[in-house]
């Protein structure tokens, strides 16, 4: 039987094509297999030939392949299909094909499904890279809590990546706008990024900045901001940049700096405070011999006994700050304050003339137990003993909060102080403003530490003869 | 002539005791006056006129005025110090700040750590006999 030309070229260009064509009957078995199989798979094709196709692809996307090709074509012989699954070559190993399926049916025969099949592996091997490559990067941007936003220019809507919105802690449905994007920042912290901006947009300078943010949920956070403008032709087109949550890195480094400010200090108290007292003791001793000085005698040992005590204090200060620095965080603990100051003010022994008010927003109070004792305890009695004698002493407790700051102020109308060139003093060790006997100058300095210790500050305002204010932050001040 | 005066400025009284027992032993017939607080002796360095005559020994570090803002408010005055007056800066550290201190003001003559070593002390007392 001879061939027409036109069916030998047809399957010349079949058997010789880069893609594998075959013929299945509606179960699937190969009735037809072109020579390209060998090329692309190793297999002869007798090797295919009424064979089961199930039994070459792979077990994982038998369902896959059944579902998604076979059976649409089989059930409805209008559909084509254009799948890729795994096909297991004669080594062993599978690729990747990507098949076109579709049902003819010639005159008088059976219907049987074409299949055109190309091998694919390259490409989705690449795709694969591509996409893992994508998730390592969104890992790491996971990680390093670091996400991507950016501006077009043309409908001036901000793009925030998942990170982004995250760090501002904004709801699913949340849709950032150009205007709104910068009052995330922190009140004080806005005309730094609305200066950098302009800057940018202006030289094409990028920026980065280490700033404030209140999120979506109020909560203070130290982000990193970097960013640049994109201009064409004198024209701004568009603005992009990275926004990472550094918070945890800020606040770290601010404890390590409140640390080594702390360390600092005591060795300021080693090397100088306590050279006082002990060199006083060593040149005080030579005295005891001396016969010209018999008749003093007992007032150089009451020296050299004061000389001792104030070693001793000052010993068990540093003590103390070490403790503070070094042991671990002092538990925090719920505080009936009324009842807790009123216990204080009392053991404090106050006359008629003494007078205390407390105006407390909230009834309890979250902290460390000690910490809040030395704190109330020092300021009043600093309050009762420096009073003015010529009027009733009154003082003011007041704790309220402040964005979201819990504040204590402590407020006198005793003879006050002169801040004017001793703010810096009040608080350090051995400074004792007063000449009244009993004032040591240590108590001010333990609390100040103590109050550090729990990441709080205390400030001090007053005036001489109309009183002393001190404020509390307990936990911080607001931006901090 | 004016009388010769020795001054001593400092809140520590065990100081007071040990300087006044060494001065008395290495400037006979001295006279000591006793100072606790910087602002105490503004005045009378202020009293002083071209020919006054004075050892002066400074606490750097005292509770109230210390050394160092006595010495501010010297230079606020424009105080102008005599030729036959000298101050010696007394301090219980040997901080770089303090002998910094000491160096850089035309006030200061010399920097004595705390406690005073008798011989140290002589030696100041022999140079400023010498000045006068």
């Amino acid at each position: 039987m001879t061939k027409h030309p036109l069916e030998r070229s047809y399957k010349r260009l079949v058997e010789n094509g880069r893609d594998l064509i075959c013929r299945h009957h509606l179960d699937g078995r190969y009735s037809y297999v072109s020579a390209s199989i060998t090329r692309i798979a190793g297999w002869s094709v007798e090797d295919l030939l009424e064979k089961n196709p199930y039994d070459f692809f792979h077990p994982e996307d038998h369902e896959y392949i059944k579902k998604n090709s076979h059976k649409v074509v089989v059930d409805d012989f209008d559909q084509e299909t254009l799948i890729e699954y795994r096909f297991r070559c004669k080594d062993g190993q599978y690729i990747w094909l990507q098949t076109f399926s579709q049902i003819i049916q010639f005159e008088g025969e059976d219907p049987e499904i074409y299949t055109i099949s190309r091998d694919v592996t390259a490409l989705i091997q690449i795709q694969t890279e591509l996409s893992r490559q994508k998730k390592i990067i969104e890992d790491s941007g996971h990680l390093a809590k670091l996400g991507s936003w950016h501006i077009d220019m043309k409908d001036q809507k901000p793009i925030w990546s998942e990170m982004v919105r995250k760090i501002h802690e904004v709801p699913a449905d949340f849709v950032p706008e150009l205007d709104k994007a910068v009052e995330f920042y922190y009140e004080d912290d806005r005309p730094a990024i609305l200066k950098a901006i302009e800057a940018s947009q202006a030289e094409g300078k990028e920026w980065d900045l280490k700033l404030r943010i209140v999120t979506y949920k109020k909560n203070l956070k130290w982000v990193r901001a970097v960013g640049r403008v994109e201009k064409k032709d004198g024209k701004v087109t568009a603005m992009y940049g990275v926004f990472q949550d550094i918070h945890e890195d800020v606040v770290y480094a601010q404890t390590l700096e409140r640390q080594r400010d702390r360390l600092s200090e005591i060795s300021q108290i080693l090397a100088h405070d306590l050279r006082g007292p002990s060199g006083n003791i060593k040149s005080l001793i030579p005295f005891l011999q001396k016969e010209e000085l018999a008749d003093e005698r007992e007032s150089i040992v009451q020296m050299l006994s004061d000389s001792a005590d104030k070693l001793l204090n000052i010993l068990e200060t540093v003590v103390d700050m070490l403790k503070l620095e070094l042991d671990e965080a002092l538990p925090s603990e719920e505080i009936h304050i009324n009842e807790f100051i009123n216990q204080i003010w009392e053991s404090l022994l106050p006359d008629k003339t003494m007078k205390l008010k407390l105006d407390l927003e909230k009834s309890l109070l979250v902290y460390n137990r000690l910490v809040l004792n030395s704190i109330i305890y020092n300021l009043l009695s600093n309050a009762i003993r420096y009073r003015k004698a010529d009027r009733d002493l009154q003082v003011n407790i007041v704790y309220t909060i402040e964005n979201n700051k819990e504040k204590l102020i402590i407020e006198d109308n005793g003879s006050g102080m002169d801040l004017e060139q001793n703010k810096n003093k009040l608080f350090k060790i051995g400074r004792s403003f007063h000449r009244e006997p009993g004032s040591k100058g240590l108590g001010l300095f333990m609390v100040k530490n103590q109050i550090e210790s729990q990441g709080g500050i205390i400030e001090v305002e007053s005036e001489v003869d109309k009183g002393s204010r001190f404020t509390v932050w307990l936990k911080g001040k607001p931006g901090l | 002539m004016s009388a010769t005066r020795l001054i001593l400025i400092d809140d520590d009284r065990v100081l007071h005791f040990v300087m006044e027992n060494l001065l008395k032993k290495l400037y006979t017939g001295a006279e000591v006056e006793h100072y606790f607080d910087g602002n105490e002796v503004v005045d009378v360095l202020g009293s002083f006129d071209p020919s006054s005559c004075a050892l002066i020994f400074l606490d750097l570090k005292m509770s109230h005025t210390s050394g160092r803002d006595l010495l501010r408010q010297l230079e606020e005055l424009d105080w102008q110090r005599p030729e036959k007056v000298q101050i010696i800066l007394l301090s219980s550290s040997t901080d770089p700040e303090d002998i910094a201190l000491a160096e850089s003001s035309d006030y200061i003559e010399e920097y004595l750590v705390k406690p005073p070593e008798a011989a140290k002390v002589s030696d100041i007392i022999q140079r400023f006999k010498a000045l006068l």
